[in-house]
């Protein structure tokens, strides 16, 4: 194969924008914050004091960390999961349908070209306690009082329902794709032997797009950890008490609220260990347990 | 060969003019990247400058020169509120400058107290800072501490910190120096829907003025059906401060930070028990919870019908009444009910910082001017009639009540200044200084949030002081 360059100095040349870039706003930063989170800080840095690993002992000793760290993980579950069960589904019926298929999978990722933010203001519109005409809806049909303002379960089904609304449609895509891979041999083989539907989403699909699916559940957990941030933000600011202040919004009100940058950088850490951990975990299981052979 | 040499040739040239292309590129970007000139700090405005000509020294002296010819100068502020009070931010800077021709005050509005806080310590450790910042009255300590600012009686010798208003400079002098000057000075207010009082039974000229009272007219309202609750107000520690204040409670030790670093929070106090008590068994279901310090959904609460009466701040007064007016509520006003004999809560809202730079005399005089003429009787005056914050300047209220403005509006503004007149000085409601102000008024909210959802009261005060104290062990004053 001919050489595109025949000296390396030139693709490093044309890196380095990138490599300044990403230098610059994402790496020179993720250092420095290794370096703030052994400082106590004033007013966003104003003064600060080293304090060692104080901060950290700080966040070990902090029952409200502590829970926010808790209802992190429960949080990610619920979205990881529920997501990835109702993108399957949604994707699996796209898929299988004779007619109408591009209608179907671009309602489907309407809500992916939205931001959180945007769907976490439709959302509070919808089913604010007080004024949501689909609150109205769902107490007269189900008599149940739908204060999630006041409820804590109620808080945390409302956030995961619309950061799964946000992220379906990036799942589907990609399940799609998988789903569309798959050589039609088997459809065929299977609709022959009278397979139903349920089993061969089951049994034969899903094992198929294994890997895709394992990069899913990778990506959708690091964005559970992360992109939820605008929901809460709007729509319960953490509450109702903590209930749903997960670690992203706490690292948010340590840094904004009270502009302490040290135990802020502190909390970002934490949160790069466990979601880098996590993801890691996600990594190996996905590649001792994935199914690469095909459909053949 | 020479086929290929003669491609390798080619490939090579345009390989060269790609690579000398790119390279250009790349230089232009890089010159379009360094941010020299335009906005400082991208929040709106560069940080005053001083226009042309000054001396280049560092005029921030003590003393007040009146010998210094007049030069053009350019300042800059960042008033915390935008949208409505926006304008009259420009109406009365606009004023400013018409008086002092020599003056230009380059103004930003940032949106809210928590951006403006974020936008000044950003634009101050970037060195880049506005002349007069705004902030919250919460964030008094963590301003001084900052060092980002300088006493304004550093900036401006002849202020008189007897001119303004009692209430309102308990923040704004710390540890005997006059640090900031009160703008934006607000209590609580009641607004109560007319026709829901006498829907239920109960007087219509006639609200609540204890806390007993309020429960028991909220929960008549929610018995007879009127409304789904009988009150809402955002679930803010603005209200527990000031009904702990209104019972001669402290809310910290050290006389509210007042007379050294506090160490403990005294929520669990008798006090504080009353309130809460009061708050989630005497009132309880017909409290209508619009979520942690959610101003906007405790007043839609209202504005919809869904609550019959609504506390929110004076500083609100004007868009408020005109928002009830356009959907025809019959509202009337009251102040805060309060548990016992009323001596008046400590008084909300912000104050104007002077931000620590170098200045030439011209500049440090037209910032004192600014600040004079801003808090001065008749901007504050115009301040009060548009927004309804009391004015930092006593003489604005004689001159408001001498123009008949209290007369005019007896059932609203006067309300409002009855309520002030009623303050009388004592160390709990001279204004709370904490360090970690912000994180301890959180908590108190996520605290009570927790009881309307039945946690028991005993152990949210436990965990409020626990939280507290822990706070306020980690901060340290400068």
């Amino acid at each position: 194969m001919k050489e595109v360059y025949t000296r390396s100095w030139q693709a490093y040349l044309l890196l380095l924008p990138t490599l300044l870039a990403s230098g610059v706003f994402l790496y020179y930063p993720a250092l420095d914050t290794f370096r703030l989170s052994l400082y106590k800080t004033v007013a966003a840095g104003a003064r600060s004091v080293y304090v060692g690993l104080d901060n950290f002992v700080w966040l070990l000793e902090s029952p409200r960390y502590h829970y926010s760290f808790g209802i992190s993980l429960v949080f990610a579950a619920i979205v990881v999961v529920g997501t990835l069960v109702i993108s399957i589904l949604v994707a699996y019926l796209i898929y299988r349908v004779s007619s109408g298929t591009s209608f179907y999978l671009v309602t489907s990722m309407v809500s992916y070209s939205f931001s959180f933010a945007i769907i976490a203001s439709i959302m509070l519109f919808l089913l604010h306690p007080t004024v949501g005409i689909a609150t109205y809806v769902i107490e007269a049909t189900t008599g149940i009082t739908f204060d999630w303002l006041s409820s804590d379960p109620q808080a945390i089904l409302v956030v995961s329902v619309t950061t799964i609304l946000k992220m379906i449609g990036y799942n589907v895509i990609f399940l799609i794709g998988a789903l569309s891979s798959i050589p039609q041999t088997i459809n065929e083989t299977a609709r022959l032997d009278g397979v139903g539907s349920f089993r061969m989403l089951t049994r034969v699909y899903l094992p198929l797009i294994s890997p895709t699916i394992g990069f899913l559940v990778i990506m959708n957990t690091v964005y559970a950890f992360f992109l939820p941030f605008p929901v809460i933000d709007i729509m319960t600011s953490g509450g109702p008490g903590n209930t749903t202040s997960i670690l992203i919004y706490e690292l948010y009100q340590t840094a904004f609220g009270s502009n302490q940058m040290g135990l802020a950088a502190t909390q970002s850490i934490v949160l790069f260990v466990l979601v880098g951990g996590l993801m890691l975990l996600q990594l190996y299981l996905s590649d001792r347990y994935g199914h690469y052979g095909g459909g053949m | 060969m020479t086929v290929e040499g003669s491609r390798g040739e080619r490939t090579s040239r345009s390989r060269r003019t790609v690579l000398k292309a790119g390279g250009a590129a790349i230089a232009v970007g890089l010159a379009g990247c360094t941010g020299d000139g335009g906005d400082g700090d991208g929040d709106g405005g560069d940080g005053g400058d001083g226009g042309d000509g000054g001396d280049g020294s560092d005029g921030d002296g003590g003393g007040a020169s009146t010998d210094t010819p007049v030069q053009d100068v350019t300042i800059s502020f960042w008033p915390a509120w935008g949208g409505y009070y926006e304008e009259t931010f420009n109406e009365m800077v606009s004023t400013f400058e018409e008086r002092n021709d020599h003056i230009t005050v380059e103004m930003s509005a940032q949106g809210s107290y928590r951006e403006s806080k974020n936008a000044l310590f950003n634009a101050a450790n970037a060195g880049d800072p506005p002349d007069v910042g705004h902030l919250d009255k919460g964030n008094a300590i963590v301003a001084k501490d900052s060092g980002f600012f300088k006493p304004v009686e550093e900036v401006w010798p002849d202020v008189d910190p007897d001119n303004y208003l009692g209430p309102a400079m308990g923040t704004s002098i710390i540890e005997g120096t006059i640090w900031s000057i009160p703008f934006n000075n607000s209590q609580i207010i009641l607004y109560y829907n007319k026709d829901h009082f006498e829907s239920a039974g109960l007087d219509p000229e006639t609200p609540p003025q204890s806390l007993e009272d309020l429960s028991s007219m909220a929960n008549t309202i929610v018995d007879e059906g009127v409304a789904d609750y009988g009150v809402s107000w955002p679930n803010h520690a603005w209200w527990i401060n000031s009904w702990l204040a209104e019972q001669e409670q402290f809310v910290s030790d050290q006389e509210n930070g007042r007379a050294g670093e506090p160490t403990e929070v005294l929520y669990d106090s008798d006090a504080g028990q009353t309130v809460f008590d009061w708050w989630m068994n005497d009132l309880g279901d017909a409290y209508h919870n619009p979520g942690i310090e959610d101003w906007g959904s405790s007043e839609q609460a209202f504005q919809n019908g869904v609550a019959s009466m609504h506390m929110n701040s004076t500083g609100s007064l004007a868009y408020s009444l005109s928002g009830f007016e356009e959907n025809d509520i019959n509202v009337g006003v009251g102040g805060l009910p309060v548990p016992g004999d009323r001596i008046g809560h400590s008084m909300g809202g912000a104050a104007v910082w002077v931000s620590d730079k170098d200045r030439s005399e011209a500049e440090r005089q037209a910032v004192a001017t600014f600040l004079e003429e801003m808090t001065g009787p008749d901007l504050q005056a115009l301040y009060h009639r548009q927004t309804g914050y009391f004015p930092s300047h006593t003489e604005s209220l004689t001159n408001l009540e001498d123009s008949g403005w209290f007369d005019d509006h007896p059932d609203t503004y006067d309300v409002a200044r009855q309520q002030l007149d009623a303050w009388e000085e004592y160390p709990m409601n001279k204004g709370i200084l904490m360090g970690p102000a912000f994180n301890i008024y959180e908590e108190v909210a996520r605290q009570s949030d927790n009881m309307l959802q039945d946690k028991d009261i005993d152990q949210a005060l436990t965990d409020l002081t626990e939280y507290g104290n822990r706070e306020l062990e980690r901060y340290e004053r400068v």
